[in-house]
């Protein structure tokens, strides 16, 4: 039967329209609708500028809601609120502040009554959590993109926020790293059961970090396009994971959705010198594509050498 | 030797009908009484025996196949018909029929009748009928499915969910009225369009099926494939907006590509044809001599022998909102 956990946050036909270059309305989410069990981690896909940011931001109170609404724990949530901990891309840190600082800022917020005490066991607590147990004095200059990421992630985790939104996390971090953070916040979510809203380009990340995954359309007017139920256990294995029978057919999945949404970007690479390459696609960003583009260039180098020829075709993925 | 030559003059194109997925098609009636279900029509190809053991069959409530789907008022899927509840068991086993699907006919709480599909296990045969039904956090997911060699799509989308609004499912959600999409593969409004195109489905069929004006039970999906198609033509007809007339708001007509001009321009009064039959009379019918039916297009229909047909009508709530003609 149903109980209020089951729909812990609702997002209901959320709309946003930004005025475009004349003044009118351009609708670029138009109607998004998800609903999140307590303690779920929900990963958002979709291609570059079709509002995956614009649905996060709304739901966080940062961006005004232009219609719809959204509900956590049953109440509508009105602006931004300690109650939903956002950590984007840069984690934005005060340069003028030691990561524990920059940490205690939003302790201070939360717990207005708490003792100096009390706050500083939060602090620490979440800054040990994340890594930083020795590195809580060092200023934000004198820690890497990835140190600065977990105090980030501390920072916001300290709040004891209802909800968890996080934008590309580790988009700007080495893949080493990138699997690192997403350890360690497994953990303090397996710990905390906070419910997850993560925004990520990279489908292995969705399928590792979350228990769903919302595949959003291409706007203009994107909606959620389907959501896949991930059959992994918790907490997460790494190694299960990626050995589950479904592993593969779940990331095609995945990967044939955003290929099929995408208008832009190209599929098959043809060198007419008896050999046919084709790039696997996993066309999700516009970098990718540049990757393509230098794959295929290499491949015209390969091709040119073997013939004279060679000519190569991007072919564009139809509609 | 005359009848041969010509035989052999007709187009390659001619088919027999349910020769693919679906190896018969039939319509159960409430009894004038109401209390149990009357045969009421049906095409069954070549499985005699089958017609035989049926047309004087009768279902109470909740027996068999098209009880189920009477009782519950929701689309039923019946997998293993030799072995079941399928109450024609002997018939289903000596003609080759495995599964069943059964659709619920009301209009508002008065039941219009029942309509049966009855597939085969044929290893050519591809195809699906999928139920999408609500769940407790409002997105529609699998709630029975039959699978014709199509296991790989089959399992993931076990795994798939549409919110309202969301995919064609979804879609249907909103609007409340059947949908076709056609060239599946390329279609960017079925979401599952990559794994649809790999296992071959070309064709999908969604009819929503309402408790009432306002509430979904289930939406039925009937997803159809170039190689043994479910039908070799699905129309989708309702009234044309400020007349009395009927018209295809959508069809699809496979390779019968020359019947869509002539579609396009059809126009039936309430009465006439298969579709006009059924909104008069409200009940789901079947014919086997569907150029006489359909006088208006009867000589092209039969130059391609399609000579079966099932259509139903779609009901919200009380209102009539469309009827579906499916050439078999
Ligand atoms: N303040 C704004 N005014 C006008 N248009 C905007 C504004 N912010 C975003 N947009 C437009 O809205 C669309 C969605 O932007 P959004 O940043 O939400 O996309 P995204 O999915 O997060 O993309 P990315 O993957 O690149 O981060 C884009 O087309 C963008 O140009
Ligand atoms: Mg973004």
């Amino acid at each position: 039967m149903a109980s209020p956990d089951d729909r812990f946050v609702e997002i209901f036909r959320l709309i946003k329209a930004y005025p475009n270059p004349y003044g009118e309305p351009a609708v670029v989410v138009d109607g998004f609708n998800l609903i999140m069990r307590r303690g779920e981690v929900v990963s958002v896909i979709g291609h570059s500028g079709c509002g995956k940011s614009t649905v996060l931001t709304m739901v966080a109170g940062l961006n005004s809601i232009t219609q719809g609404s959204v509900a956590i724990a049953g109440r509508e949530v009105e602006g931004a609120g300690p109650d939903r901990a956002v950590v984007f891309q840069s984690p934005c840190l005060l340069p003028w502040m030691t990561a524990y600082q920059n940490v205690l800022l939003g302790v201070k917020q939360v717990y207005p009554h708490g003792s100096k005490q009390q706050r500083r066991e939060i602090c620490e607590h979440y800054l040990a959590e994340v890594g930083l147990a020795d590195a809580m004095h060092r200023y934000p200059r004198e820690m890497s993109g990835g140190m600065q990421q977990r105090v980030g992630i501390a920072r916001a985790i300290a709040l004891k926020p209802q909800m968890l939104l996080l934008d590309e996390p580790f988009g700007r971090l080495d893949s080493l790293t990138r699997m690192e953070l997403q350890d360690v916040i497994l953990r303090i979510l397996d710990r905390e059961r906070i419910t997850t809203l993560v925004i990520t380009h990279d489908v292995d990340e969705a399928l590792y970090m979350s228990d769903r995954v919302c595949m959003m359309t291409t706007g203009p007017r994107a909606k959620v396009g389907q959501m896949l139920d991930l059959p992994f256990a918790r907490p997460r294995d790494r190694k299960e994971v990626l050995e589950h029978f479904l592993y593969y057919e779940l990331r095609g999945c995945l990967v044939s959705f955003l290929e099929q949404q995408d208008k832009r970007t190209f599929k098959t690479v043809a060198v007419p010198s008896g050999t046919d390459h084709t790039i696997e696609a996993m066309s999700e960003t516009r970098s990718d594509f540049r990757a393509w583009r230098h794959e295929a260039s290499d491949l015209i180098a390969g091709a040119a050498d073997a013939a004279s020829t060679a000519t190569v075709e991007l072919m564009a993925g139809k509609n | 030797m005359q009848n041969a030559v010509d035989m052999n003059d007709a187009p390659e194109a001619a088919v027999r009908p349910l020769s693919g997925l679906l190896r018969a098609v039939e319509v159960w009636r409430p009894s004038d009484e109401g209390d149990h279900l009357v045969w009421g029509g049906g095409a069954y190809g070549e499985l005699d025996e089958l017609r035989a053991a049926s047309v004087d069959e009768t279902f109470a409530c909740g027996e068999g196949l098209p009880g189920a789907a009477w009782e519950t008022r929701s689309p039923v899927v019946m997998h293993q018909l030799s072995a079941g509840n399928f109450k024609r068991a002997d018939a289903a086993r000596a003609t080759g029929v495995t599964a069943g699907v059964a659709l619920p006919c009301f209009r508002g709480d008065e039941l219009q009748g029942i309509v049966v599909f009855l597939c085969g296990d044929d290893p050519e045969a591809q195809g699906a009928f999928e139920v999408w039904s609500r769940n407790h956090r409002e997105e529609l997911g699998l709630s029975a499915s039959y699978y014709a060699n199509l296991e790989r799509f089959g399992l993931i989308s076990q795994y798939v969910k549409f919110p309202r609004g969301s995919g064609l499912p979804g879609e249907t959600w909103v609007s409340r009225f059947p949908k076709l999409i056609s060239r599946l593969g390329q279609s960017k409004g079925f979401m599952r369009a990559a794994g649809a195109a790999a296992d071959g489905l070309s064709t999908a069929l969604s009819i929503p099926i309402m408790r009432s004006s306002l509430d979904l039970d289930s939406v039925v999906l009937m997803l159809s494939s170039a190689r043994a198609p479910l039908a070799h033509a699905f129309e989708i007809w309702a009234r044309e907006q400020e007349s009395d007339s009927l018209r295809i708001c959508q069809a699809d007509y496979g390779q019968f590509v020359n019947l869509q001009p002539g579609a396009a321009k059809l126009r039936y009064q309430v009465g006439e044809g298969l579709a006009g039959g059924v909104w008069d009379h409200g009940v789901p019918e079947v014919t086997e001599e569907l150029p006489v039916v359909e006088s208006a297009r009867g000589e092209a229909l039969a130059e391609i022998g399609l000579t079966t047909a099932l259509a139903w009508p779609v009901y919200v709530s009380t209102e009539l909102a469309a009827v579906i003609n499916l050439f078999l």
